[in-house]
């Protein structure tokens, strides 16, 4: 019977894997890698948490989702009561059981993780989060009177959303604005298909227009309103458009035909679905040897993306070795097995292009690993006299993003710190009075679940403000 | 605002069920909400004058077939045929035409699965709500755009985007367009002229009806125009004409826009008087808000977005030869996208894989 598993039987499951896409089809799909736990080894897996007294899992969330309970629910097969719990919790589980690293945040604090393997908390947050959404009743009706106070936010990605959602449940009304024309900033133009499918990111924005937040899209706060603007219309903003703008290498040949940043290359691909060109009509360079600068999630991403666009050869080129990259091992996992080739410890110097102007080549220097530098991590240096050719006829460069000062500029008042991020208090709200700020235009580029726990904290501070204003 | 947008939906509820032909039922609580969601596109119902004009617009997006989405919708309101591959749309949308710049453009995505294209705004009439855009139908997104007839509407709609043209606030300033260029340099005359600044254009195109926006520019100040085979106007090139207008002295500024090689020849030339030119670059370009990065462009040596840092900037820094070679990037395609169009997908598809 679940629920009265003793210790040493719970101790006594394996951790279950992910059913995933045999990695040979998949890497000429879009389709979804993992598939999704069946009910029988949700229910299995959720039999090997220990319920701790003390709870670990959870002081490893950055949302601080109540981990044991939901998975205590699931376990007794109270699965409806799982799914309210942990939507309580987190405004958009379906997506973080997808994208975040919990093998850094949860599931590296759980006990069980030390004997053998931790509970598959990520998995389980997918398997009850999926069952909540093909199960979904008619929208609640908000049960908090509305406040009449009125808030803006921009920026429809992962932060906003979640103080979206937030704000709404406490009675405010809410308006996003997002500057493309689809709801849903980087888990729509960023995060593949493969790793996230639209639909559900869809989904989780319906259930949130049904909350009463409203969306409009194709406004561009900066040029279609102003900051000072919104602060008029508005009792408080929340500032959460993302760090938008692509650093590039700063080396020669960058702007030859081929090269492309992470961010154009997965825009094309993923919010104006150019892999099904020519059926929709934005194109993209499908390279035969394309080679990625970088070692993030962004540049797995773009491989992975190469690869699916029907690459002969895609790989990955990054300065440090295996243990440095900053991608998700699952991401970097999934990569190797879809047949994707890594480059270590080189260093890009210039692109090289042909007579026509298109790329060619990527010439590198070999790096060794040295002191850490002040992050840390071990500093890669050049090996003098080692500069090599890699044949290719893309280049995609994922070496990170900077905050886009369009909104900024538009408002001097708001102080920024020497890279152009916001700078917040530890409420994030900005030098503005009731101008609240959070995600990736305050922490430079992060996590999805990082910007979801600065729209939630950030939704519980624009209540207090409000609540505040109220009363005075 | 949105909120008295919803009001009086709800308020004229039988008027407007009426209109979109929704009788047996009352409106969907969603329908309304999308109704007033896009202030951009409907706080702009407000604005314009009378009931009558409201009617006239929301049949029009009755007609488009799509009546769910109208109010994110934005309307063609007059189409016109300027040249034989040259037409202007006046397309609602009233937020945009309130505030725009001259030299700031618009992105448009017709509908789903569509291009997002950018254009530059090349009039507007704040109470009209309206704004022009001029389009050359060059690809199949285009040529889409430019088969709309009033009455459709473009799905999606940003803007303005880019910096606004840098002014001259006295003296003369001389306005060189070519081809569809002349639409772009037509707003900018435009402020120019209002802030009394002496305005004079040169205007080219290959022959008599491939030149544009004549009219409106006679308005603002002198036009020579020059044509290819000299159907209509000088004979030559606008770089001959205008030439002769900075040999004759007294030019503080000069603004071109038009074709790559015609602009690069224009900065060429006014280098040569050190003259200060504006130019406006149209590279390929997919947010419009700084995020892809793949409408850079060289401009004295320095990589810059055209979308955030320009579209305008001085001619006399930009590297032509690059910008030309990248907007050769997709050209294949193009033709690949138009086949597809035509019905022959197939051979769209093979060209894409081989």
């Amino acid at each position: 019977m679940p629920g009265k598993l003793t210790t040493q039987q719970r101790l006594r499951i394996r951790r279950q894997n992910m059913p995933e896409q045999d990695s040979a089809r998949r890497a000429a799909n879009f389709e979804e890698v993992n598939l999704g736990f069946s009910e029988q080894l949700a229910l299995l897996e959720a039999d090997r948490c220990l319920q701790c007294k003390n709870p670990r899992c959870v002081t490893g969330c950055p949302v601080g989702v109540n981990i044991p309970r939901f998975i205590d629910l699931l376990a007794k097969g109270k699965i409806s009561q799982a799914a309210q719990s942990l939507l309580c919790d987190n405004a958009l589980p379906s997506i973080t059981g997808r994208v975040c690293p919990q093998e850094t945040q949860c599931e590296v604090e759980c006990v069980r993780g030390a004997k053998s393997q931790p509970v598959a908390i990520g998995y389980l947050e997918r398997y009850v989060a999926d069952w909540a959404r093909a199960h979904r009743g008619p929208p609640a009706t908000t049960t908090t009177p509305p406040t009449g106070k009125r808030v803006a936010v921009v920026g429809s990605g992962p932060a906003g959303l979640t103080a979206a959602g937030d704000l709404a449940r406490r009675g405010h009304a809410v308006t996003v604005y997002e500057a493309l024309h689809k709801p849903g900033g980087v888990l729509v133009y960023g995060i593949p298909e493969f790793r996230l499918p639209k639909k559900i990111v869809a989904q989780e924005v319906r259930r949130l227009e049904e909350a009463g937040v409203k969306i409009e899209c194709n406004v561009v706060v900066g040029r279609t309103y102003t900051l000072p603007e919104l602060r008029e219309r508005f009792d408080a903003v929340f500032i959460a458009n993302g760090a938008g703008l692509p650093v590039f290498m700063r080396v020669p040949g960058e702007n030859l035909k081929g090269v492309y940043s992470a961010n154009e290359y997965l825009t094309r691909v993923n919010l104006m679905a150019a892999y099904q060109f020519p059926r929709t009509d934005t194109p993209i360079l499908r390279g035969q040897r394309v080679a990625v600068v970088g070692g993030g999630n962004v540049a797995m991403d773009s491989v992975r993306t190469a690869k699916r666009l029907g690459a002969e050869s895609a790989a990955i080129v990054y300065r440090r070795t295996r243990n440095e990259l900053p991608a998700r091992t699952e991401e970097v996992k999934h990569a190797e097995e879809e047949g994707v080739q890594f480059h270590f410890l080189a260093a890009p110097m210039e692109v090289v292009g042909n007579d026509k102007r298109w790329v060619s080549g990527l010439r590198c220097l070999r790096m060794k690993l040295g002191a850490p530098d002040p992050s840390g991590r071990a500093k890669p240096e050049p090996i003098p006299g080692s500069e090599f050719l890699l044949p290719c006829d893309v280049v995609v460069v994922a070496v990170g993003t900077r905050a886009n000062p369009l909104l900024t500029s538009t408002c001097p008042e708001l102080k920024l710190n020497r890279q152009g991020n916001v700078l917040v208090d530890d409420n994030g709200m900005t030098s503005l009075p009731g101008v609240f700020a959070g995600g990736d235009i305050v922490r430079g580029a992060a996590t999805v679940i990082l910007a979801m726990g600065d729209g939630k904290r950030a939704a519980r501070a624009i209540d207090d403000y409000l609540n505040k204003s109220t009363t005075i | 605002m949105s909120e008295e947008i919803r009001m009086f939906f709800v308020h004229e509820k039988p008027f407007f069920n009426s209109l979109i032909g929704v009788e047996d039922r009352t409106l969907s609580r969603s329908t309304v909400r999308c109704c007033s969601n896009n202030s951009a596109g409907l706080e702009s119902l407000l604005t314009l004058e009378g009931l009558m004009r409201h009617r006239a617009i929301a049949t029009m997006l009755d007609r488009s077939g799509r009546i769910q989405l109208c109010a994110e919708m934005h309307a063609i309101l007059a189409r016109r045929q300027l040249s034989p591959n040259v037409t202007r749309l006046d397309v609602l949308a009233p937020r945009i035409a309130q505030i725009r710049q001259p030299g700031q453009f618009v992105i448009v995505r017709l509908q789903e699965n569509a291009e997002r294209i950018p254009l530059t705004i090349a009039d507007a009439d704040a109470n009209a709500g309206s704004i022009a855009l001029v389009i050359q139908s060059v690809g199949k997104s285009t040529r889409e755009l430019v088969a709309l007839k009033p009455g459709e509407s473009i799905s999606d709609l940003v803007g303005p985007l880019g910096h606004p043209t840098e002014m001259i606030e006295s003296g003369a300033a001389l306005c060189v367009g070519g081809g569809v260029g002349t639409a772009v340099v037509h707003p900018i005359a435009q402020a120019l002229a209002r802030r009394g600044v002496r305005v004079a254009s040169i205007i080219g195109g290959r022959s008599r009806e491939w030149v544009v926006f004549e009219e409106e520019l006679r308005r603002l100040g002198p036009v020579e125009v020059c044509t290819d085979d000299g159907s209509y106007g000088r004979k030559g090139f606008v770089t001959d004409a205008a030439r002769q207008t900075l040999d004759a002295g007294g030019i503080d500024i000069v603004y071109a826009v038009g074709p790559v090689p015609m602009m690069r020849a224009m900065a060429n030339l006014t280098r040569s008087f050190g003259v200060r030119t504006i130019v406006s670059l149209n590279p390929v370009m997919i947010d419009g808000t700084g995020m892809c990065g793949g409408c850079r462009v060289s401009v004295g040596n320095e990589t810059r977005f055209a979308c955030v840092d320009g579209p305008e900037f001085d001619g006399h820094q930009v590297n032509f030869d690059e910008l030309m070679d990248r907007l050769s990037m997709y050209r294949e395609f193009e033709q690949q996208s138009i086949a597809c169009a035509d019905g022959d997908c197939r051979l769209g598809q093979r060209a894409s894989s081989s």
